[in-house]
């Protein structure tokens, strides 16, 4: 009775096996060849490891690199802290409100690319609504996107905008689906308000940090649609994350063979992450699960 | 009990008592207060940015913010027609809504398999489709790139829907599967000695019963491919623009077109802002995979 299962899936399977794994291979095959729609001598020549190689030695590379790592390390802080923050300054409140969640998530379901261009306009010192305030209390001097100092944490900061929501609602969630009893027993045992949320609310927080940390950070990885509206990665690389040099690589300069090893190493990166996602998600959902 | 109290109270006199009413009261709006402050502090550059939308040129463009304006539509109309961005309104639609229902049709009957039946290799599958989900976008745009390319589907609808495919349909199995295995396994069979096939037995007795993950699914599925931004840039030509490629084509090194920018945007945000208002309660659970159920 519980057989045949492959004809249920198998369409789902030939789709994503044509949209998924298929193009995968063929850049896979792009990776080891010279490939380039601007450069002549790229004919698509086999040349083994030598993209590999190249990256290795590439400045701009790990510019990427570091710029990502400077970019999510603050950003997931920030997001986190805030968000449980919020979580917690809204939780008495939202108990009966239907309306919260939604609400509080708009940002986080507008397109980016409009989210982008409300931080680009908002930012602007000579007429956005932040960015006037910013320059008149004299505490940005400069145009934030135009400024390697400010520029990053721009981005940053409207990327909180953006995510902060995300991970509130998740930990409000969880805050308000909390079981009573580890509480009464507290309360019991005669702890304080302090040590009931740093032993009791925050060990029971822990699953729904895990999850929203781990897509946050994985989501976060591959960020490129506020970047490209807001700086395109300037001014010069200094917000240029991992998958913006990809794109610059790829679609400014058609470097499709050294791009395509660029994004095979990029996806060896993030793998390991979504291997723990994974793991998190399928412990979650199995029965008797939490 | 605090009737009692009240009438010992005199108006307008200000005793113990009333004070304490005063701070229970307080307190109790207390959290209602932060309420309205933190959602309203949240939400403020987008509402402002979606009113510049019906204002002047030299209104939007001021050193000081000016809060009272005639409005005015005339943004709106340039730039759905001027700039004719009504096309790329109309090329998104199709798009979200042909990649909405290519992916229920074929990713619900895999969902169902996945929490029903027992498939050889089953969970290796499930992570499979969980990494063509969470793979940054770059790393599935560059192949597919490479792969229309070569079967002359780059700047066609079809390309781009297939592309929006690797992240709706692993997100629709994999909520999906969540909401079947939500129903007891007693119904399918008690359906199944009814007489019906296995087949009758998902249409007719289990699908009814998963109709709201359904919807919310759908709604998911549009919004993500509604909002997607790379792969529209990637992969679609003049003709085939999307919504958010359009919108951010406005912007111009020498005088973007603010007004024009506002308001489009804001109608790229409409629909997102009534679907999330019909998705409710499970918003959350959406978007952590059906991990937390809100």
């Amino acid at each position: 009775m519980n057989k045949g299962g492959y004809k249920w899936i198998a369409p789902a399977m030939v789709l994503l096996i044509a949209v998924g794994l298929i193009p995968f291979i063929i850049a896979l095959g792009y990776s080891f060849r010279a490939v380039s729609h601007t450069d002549s001598t790229a004919k698509g020549q086999f040349i083994l490891w030598d993209n590999y190689r190249r990256l290795m030695h590439d400045p701009d590379f790990f510019n990427s690199l570091k710029v990502s790592a400077k970019y999510m390390i603050p950003a997931l802080f920030l997001q986190t802290g805030l968000g449980l923050a919020v979580a917690l300054i809204l939780a008495p409140a939202a108990r009966r409100r239907r309306l919260v969640i939604p609400i509080l998530l708009l940002p986080t379901l507008t397109p980016p690319v409009v989210t982008g261009l409300i931080g680009l306009l908002s930012l602007n010192p000579d007429f956005g609504i932040i960015g006037i305030y910013l320059h008149r209390w004299g505490l940005v001097k400069e145009a934030m996107l135009g400024s390697a100092k400010w520029a990053l944490p721009a981005i940053i900061l409207v990327d909180t905008w953006q995510w902060m929501p995300f991970i509130a609602s998740i930990l409000l969630s969880g805050l308000l689906s909390l079981p009573k009893e580890p509480y009464e027993a507290a309360q019991v045992d005669g702890a304080n308000a302090w040590q009931i949320f740093r032993r009791v609310t925050l060990p029971l927080l822990r699953p729904y940090f895990t999850v929203a940390i781990l897509i946050r950070a994985i989501d976060a990885f591959a960020i490129t649609d506020i970047i490209e509206v807001m700086t395109r990665g300037g001014p010069g690389t200094v917000t240029e994350a991992i998958s913006m040099y990809a794109y610059r690589l790829n679609f400014r300069y058609w470097h499709l063979g050294y791009g395509a090893a660029n994004v095979m190493v990029i996806y060896m990166m993030i793998e390991v992450v979504i291997d723990l996602l994974n793991k998190v998600l399928t412990r979650r959902a199995a029965p008797g699960g939490a | 009990m605090s009737k009692a109290v009240s009438a010992r109270v005199p108006v307008g006199g200000v005793t113990k008592v009333g004070r304490a009413r005063f701070f229970k009261m307080a307190a109790s709006w207390l959290p209602n207060i932060v309420l309205v402050v933190v959602l309203a502090v949240n939400l403020f550059p987008w509402l402002w940015t979606f009113n510049l939308g019906f204002r002047e040129r030299h209104d939007i463009l001021s050193p000081n913010p000016v809060w009272i304006f005639r409005p005015t539509l005339l943004n709106f109309i340039r730039g759905l027609f001027e700039e004719r961005v009504w096309r790329f309104i109309v090329n998104s639609f199709v798009v979200a809504l042909a990649t909405t229902v290519l992916c229920l049709a074929v990713g619900v009957p895999a969902a169902y398999a996945f929490a029903r039946f027992t498939i050889p290799g089953k969970e290796p599958l499930f992570f499979f489709i969980l990494t063509i989900r969470m793979a940054p976008s770059i790393v599935v745009a560059l192949p597919l790139y490479i792969m229309l390319s070569k079967v002359h589907l780059l700047g066609t609808h079809i390309g781009l829907i297939l592309a929006n495919t690797t992240f709706t349909l692993p997100f629709v199995i994999w909520l999906m599967r969540g909401f079947f295995d939500d129903v007891p396994t007693d119904i399918d069979a008690a359906a199944m000695t009814d007489g019906y096939t296995r087949f009758g037995a998902f249409l007719h007795a289990i699908l009814p019963l998963v109709r709201s993950g359904i919807v919310a699914v759908a709604l998911f599925s549009f919004i993500f491919s509604w909002n997607e931004f790379l792969f529209g840039l990637i992969l679609t030509g003049s003709e085939s623009r999307t919504l958010p490629v359009g919108i951010r084509g406005l912007i111009r090194p020498h005088g973007t077109l603010w007004g024009e920018v506002c308001a489009v945007s804001s109608i790229a945000t409409i629909p997102v802002v009534i679907l999330i208002f019909f998705l409710q309660r499970h918003l959350v659970r959406g978007l952590t995979f059906g991990a937390v159920k809100g």
